[in-house]
């Protein structure tokens, strides 16, 4: 017997205009784990949904086909009863959490079903041993860190006697070791012969773990196969609008080059750290110097750092200290200059206090001790209203501003509050919606949006009013890799006409690719304040800050005896340094 | 946040919560039973000493009182101005202290006005005892044992356990708006209002769009699967609870026999 | 062996449960959006029942705006004695299914009226029994104007919302 078999299904929501699954098809057997991708709106989440009864029992529509798990047809018997053998666990830990302690929480499906009690104790036991949170049973749910959060969402659906897992984005909000943890649970479920499903963007994390990926698009499934083939079609990647991981973009160029064969496309760090030892045999020290990168190509990404530092002061923290309950600083004692034209990156764990630092730069919160100036003005000196005209902060939930019932009034609230008479307003309007590439009519309801739409419409709702320095906040968590990419375009523009930036970020691909400036907070200290390059070769400082430097730098590191140097940053990058290498020692 | 549990070990603090809500329903109807204050004023005394028996410190006691203290004030003044005397049947509140037209200040008015008080002192004060000294966890433990039905028991625990939640959203709606440059001090009751509405939408959508992620997760983890749920805390009764409960029960019957007796009226 | 069951259909949906739970809790933190009047600062703790009542229906409104007094109240520490809170509880339902009645029968702006009377003015008679005239007297104004302000910020929210995809049209005539 399969653990899920999917016929023909189809499905289309009450609300939607098509089909938003069409005609698929999947078997999967019991201890298999499965890597799904896909754009945003591929139907990943509907897929999933339609795997416990979510779809069609809760979200209705016309559905044709049929889902079985083990030999229960999902169209016939409740949610609660396929739940005791398909568990789900969502990005949002906001939702999924039901207990006041952590016992209660993963007692709550257990206790859903009636079970005796010294059964569901034990259930406990058993499920939060397997995420690593055994000791944790008293603490409030309130307290943990979002990581751990994720984790009890895992207990929570172990506890249920779940043989199916189903991970939809788990690790959407974790920074790089929260992530890990969660995919050390996954491997370790799957030793146990749990069968999982895994929804992610993050392709890196997915090559190592999952047997089998699926390719979700247009409600289609349009691709399938083991996880080294579809990985080393790298192609795929770019059709589906999909990110490949770095170092199967490198091996593929290599391929290209016909440097390797296909076959030979590394999917993995490892892979591609054996595969460059391999094409590179051991460098004797004496006569090989490393080669030097070409740090000058086109993406202007290290020119700046020169001279954005020569350019006027905008933000300048000095001796900043702040905390939210007594004797436990969240800040302790920051020092920041902000240079006009910085494209600056704050980085740094879950709760080191990035959102809390941006909240103080914008007089959300008081300090304790320190001033902020901007432009040599102490921000005391500004009412809300006034630094408005000049501070924006993007903040990560658009839903947390959008109110109006049209477009059109979303983006002229700050600009009334602004004070631009109506020839203005619309000036504005009609440039900032060129920008974001929001093509909607504006009298759109912001709320009948895509949720990718009304995060650019709350970015534009910012952009709108010209600021010269903008802060914002993980713009790119939850966005597909074109999303991403978008987002970080057009905020790149804004800093080439001038405006500052300061982001927020877990992803330091984007830091390398985009930022000239990146600054490490960890335990409410600035523990660096460097270009990315300079950063990325550090890796006791990154470790110390829980930090994971991006695939390509972290390969360069473990081939330094090859000669190959250690601040690549890019793709590119190790591709002329392997090339050259290779040439000079004519292997 | 919430009113708050203050821990101890007083024997109000062990009685089981059915015992002391047995109790706090009594007192609450005996709070009814007479006009005359001097019975008020018995159990004024009675609740006071509680309270401190309780040993709550000083500045909770105050925040307890400082908001009801002016409507207080207010209700004495107004009941003794406006009760003219012949309202009253014992001679004692028929003493008409000043009269001009229909202005009358009589005894039966200012004694009134002190039953009044002190009925909703009383009222606020053993609310609080029973708050102070219960954990919030046993009221939501007899919810889930009475026979109101369980989707509702459900309800008001998981409304408890989102209230913090909420609260995290009001500030970050409030913080969006801020940063945009919204005017909260306009002038005006219509403009004030407006100024609102961008606070109020966002946060009625997000609870929207929240309530379908929470129904999917409810689904999730097997909600309404069973019609009994697992209790694992069960909450019980010994001997000094049922002495406690038959205590005032008896005080209850005495009350109702005094007031049958046409004792305590103004 | 586990039992296992079909599908079935009922009143207390789940998405109902948990909208409800919700928008409690969202009466509950009310307290905290605190709008300065001249006669104290009005409170939105009443505003999500009002939504609620004329998005989701009478039921859904009652309970939300029932409950949620209460959930102000507990969270405020019952400032006057839990009996008249739940008195005032069971008054707030009954005027968010007034709200619904007359807004929907009649047209939003009748509703607005007629509802802040019933929670400015009958609310206000109504503690009578607990605090005599003085109490009456003293509550009316602050009352008057809080119910309006809660009132009109429900009504101008729904009419938003209501365009919107968000709420589905089942609920609007339910
Ligand atoms: N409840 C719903 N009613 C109507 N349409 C919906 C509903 N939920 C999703 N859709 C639509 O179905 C399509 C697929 O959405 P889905 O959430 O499955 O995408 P996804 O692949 O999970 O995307 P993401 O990466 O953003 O999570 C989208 O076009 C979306 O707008
Ligand atoms: N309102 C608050 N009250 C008390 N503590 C808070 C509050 N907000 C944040 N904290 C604590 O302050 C610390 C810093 O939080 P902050 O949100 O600034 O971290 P962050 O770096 O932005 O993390 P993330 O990457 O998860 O967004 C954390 O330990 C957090 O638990
Ligand atoms: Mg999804
Ligand atoms: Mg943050």
């Amino acid at each position: 017997m399969m653990e899920l078999t999917v016929e023909n299904l189809s499905f289309q929501y009450n609300r939607s205009p098509e089909l938003n699954l069409e005609e698929i098809n999947l078997q999967v057997s019991k201890g298999e784990v499965i890597g799904v991708l896909g754009v945003t709106g591929a139907g990943k989440t509907t897929f999933m949904r339609a795997l416990n009864g979510l779809i069609p029992q809760f979200f209705e529509g016309k559905i044709s086909g049929k889902v079985l798990v083990q030999d229960l047809d999902t169209q016939v018997y409740r949610i609660q009863s396929l739940v005791r053998r398909v568990g789900f666990v969502f990005d949002d830990p906001e939702t999924q959490i039901f207990g006041v302690n952590v016992k209660e929480d993963v007692a709550f499906g257990p206790c859903n079903f009636g079970l005796p009690k010294e059964e569901v104790m034990a259930r406990i036991k058993k499920s939060l041993n397997l995420v690593g949170l055994e000791g944790y049973e008293e603490r409030a749910t309130e307290n943990l860190s979002g990581g751990e959060k994720q984790r009890l969402a895992i207990a929570g659906v172990l506890a249920m006697g779940s043989e199916i897992l189903v991970l939809d984005e788990p690790t959407a909000a974790l920074d790089p070791l929260g992530k890990e943890a969660v995919f050390q649970i996954v491997e370790l479920l799957k030793k146990q012969g749990m069968t999982v499903l895994l929804v992610e963007h993050e392709t890196e994390d997915m090559a190592a773990r999952v047997e089998r990926v699926i390719i979700l698009d247009h409600g289609r499934i349009v691709h399938q196969g083991e996880t080294r083939d579809v990985f080393q079609e790298v192609p795929l990647f770019s059709k589906y609008h999909l990110r490949p991981p770095e170092v199967a973009e490198f091996g593929w160029c290599l391929y290209e080059e016909r440097l390797i064969s296909k076959d030979e496309v590394p999917v993995t760090e490892e892979e591609g750290v054996a595969l460059i030892k391999r094409l590179l045999p051991m460098a004797s020290p004496s006569t090989d110097n490393a080669v030097k990168v070409d740090k000058s190509e086109g993406k202007g990404k290290i020119l700046q750092s020169g001279n954005a530092a020569q350019q006027e002061v905008i933000i300048e923290v000095k001796d900043l200290s702040f905390s939210y309950i007594k004797k436990q600083p969240v800040l302790k004692g920051i020092n920041l200059q902000i240079h006009q034209g910085d494209f600056l990156a704050l980085v740094g764990q879950n709760g080191a206090g990035k959102t809390t630092f941006c909240k103080i730069l914008t007089k959300l919160l008081a300090a304790d001790k320190g001033k902020v100036t901007f432009k040599g003005e102490e921000i005391n000196k500004f009412s809300h209203v006034q630094l408005a005209k000049h501070l924006g902060y993007v903040f990560q939930n658009p839903d947390h501003q959008i109110f109006s019932s049209s477009i059109k009034e979303e983006l002229e609230f700050g600009l009334i509050n602004q004070g631009l008479d109506e020839a203005e307003r619309n000036e504005r309007i009609k440039k900032v919606l060129n920008i974001v590439k929001l093509d909607k009519p504006l009298t759109t309801h912001p709320l009948n949006l895509g949720r990718g739409e009304r995060q650019r419409l709350a970015v534009a709702s910012i952009l709108v009013l010209e600021l010269e320095a903008l802060i914002i906040d993980e713009p790119t968590t939850g966005q597909d890799w074109q999303g991403t990419l978008n987002i970080m375009d057009l905020i790149k523009d804004l800093n080439r006409q001038g405006h500052t930036i300061l982001i927020i970020t877990h992803d330091m691909r984007l830091v390398a690719e985009y930022c000239n400036r990146v600054v490490v907070l960890n335990k409410g200290a600035i523990l660096a304040d460097e270009t990315p390059r300079q950063l990325f070769t550090k890796p006791d400082l990154l470790k110390e800050a829980r930090l994971r430097p991006p695939q390509i730098s972290r390969m360069a590191h473990q081939l330094a005896e090859q000669g190959v140097p250690r601040d690549i940053i890019d793709v590119e990058e190790l591709l002329a340094a392997v090339k050259s290498l290779k040439n000079r020692r004519g292997v | 946040m919430f009113v708050d549990y203050y821990p101890g070990a007083t024997i109000i603090h062990r009685l089981d919560v059915r015992a002391k809500l047995v109790a706090f329903t009594a007192l609450m109807v005996l709070l009814f039973f007479f006009t005359n204050p001097l019975y008020n004023l018995l159990l004024a005394v009675f609740s006071t000493f509680l309270l401190f028996y309780l040993g709550l410190p000083i500045r909770k006691i105050s925040a307890i009182l400082r908001p009801v203290a002016p409507i207080l004030l207010f209700i004495m003044l107004i009941t003794a101005f406006t009760y003219p005397a012949e309202n009253f049947v014992i001679p004692a509140a028929k003493v008409v202290f000043y009269k001009k037209g229909w202005f009358e200040i009589s005894s039966g008015g200012v004694l009134y006005g002190a039953t009044l008080v002190l009925r909703i002192f009383n009222m606020v004060i053993l609310s609080s005892i029973l708050t102070c000294s219960t954990p919030l966890d046993h009221f939501l433990q007899v919810m889930k044992m009475s026979r109101l039905p369980s989707n509702v028991s459900f309800l008001i625990i998981t409304g408890i356990r989102f209230v913090p939640t909420m609260q995290k959203k009001v500030e970050m709606v409030f913080n969006a708006q801020k940063v945009r440059g919204a005017n909260f001090d306009e002038k005006g009751l219509f403009s004030r209002v407006k100024a609102y509405i961008p606070i109020m939408v966002p946060l009625l959508v997000q609870s929207l769009y929240m309530s379908d992620r929470l129904a999917v997760a409810m689904l999730n983890r097997g909600y309404g699967a069973a019609a009994r749920q697992t209790s694992l805390e069960e909450i019980s009764m010994n001997g000094l609870d049922y002495i406690f409960i038959m205590l005032f029960m008896a005080v209850t019957v005495v009350g109702i026999y005094l007031r049958v007796q046409g004792i305590g009226r103004l | 062996m586990e039992e296992l069951q079909k599908v079935k259909k009922e009143f207390w949906t789940v998405k109902r449960i948990a909208r409800l739970a919700i928008l409690i809790a969202l009466s509950g933190v009310g307290a905290l959006v605190k709008i300065p009047s001249p006669t104290g600062t009005v409170a939105l703790d009443s505003a999500p029942g009002f939504f609620t009542a004329v998005a989701f229906g009478p039921v859904e409104g009652m309970i939300v705006a029932g409950i949620g007094h209460l959930f102000t109240a507990l969270t405020a520490g019952f400032p006057m004695g839990i009996p008249m809170h739940l008195y005032i509880g069971v008054q707030m339902a009954a005027w968010a299914y007034l709200f619904w009645l007359s807004s929907k029968k009649v047209n939003l702006i009748v509703g607005i009226i007629v509802a802040t009377i019933a929670n400015g003015v009958l609310s206000a008679a109504l503690t009578i029994p607990f605090g005599g005239v003085g109490l009456f007297v003293g509550l009316l104004a602050p009352l008057l104007v809080g119910s309006l302000v809660n009132i009109l910020i429900a009504a101008a929210a729904y009419k938003v919302v209501s365009k919107s995809n968000l709420i589905e049209e089942e609920n609007i005539k339910a």
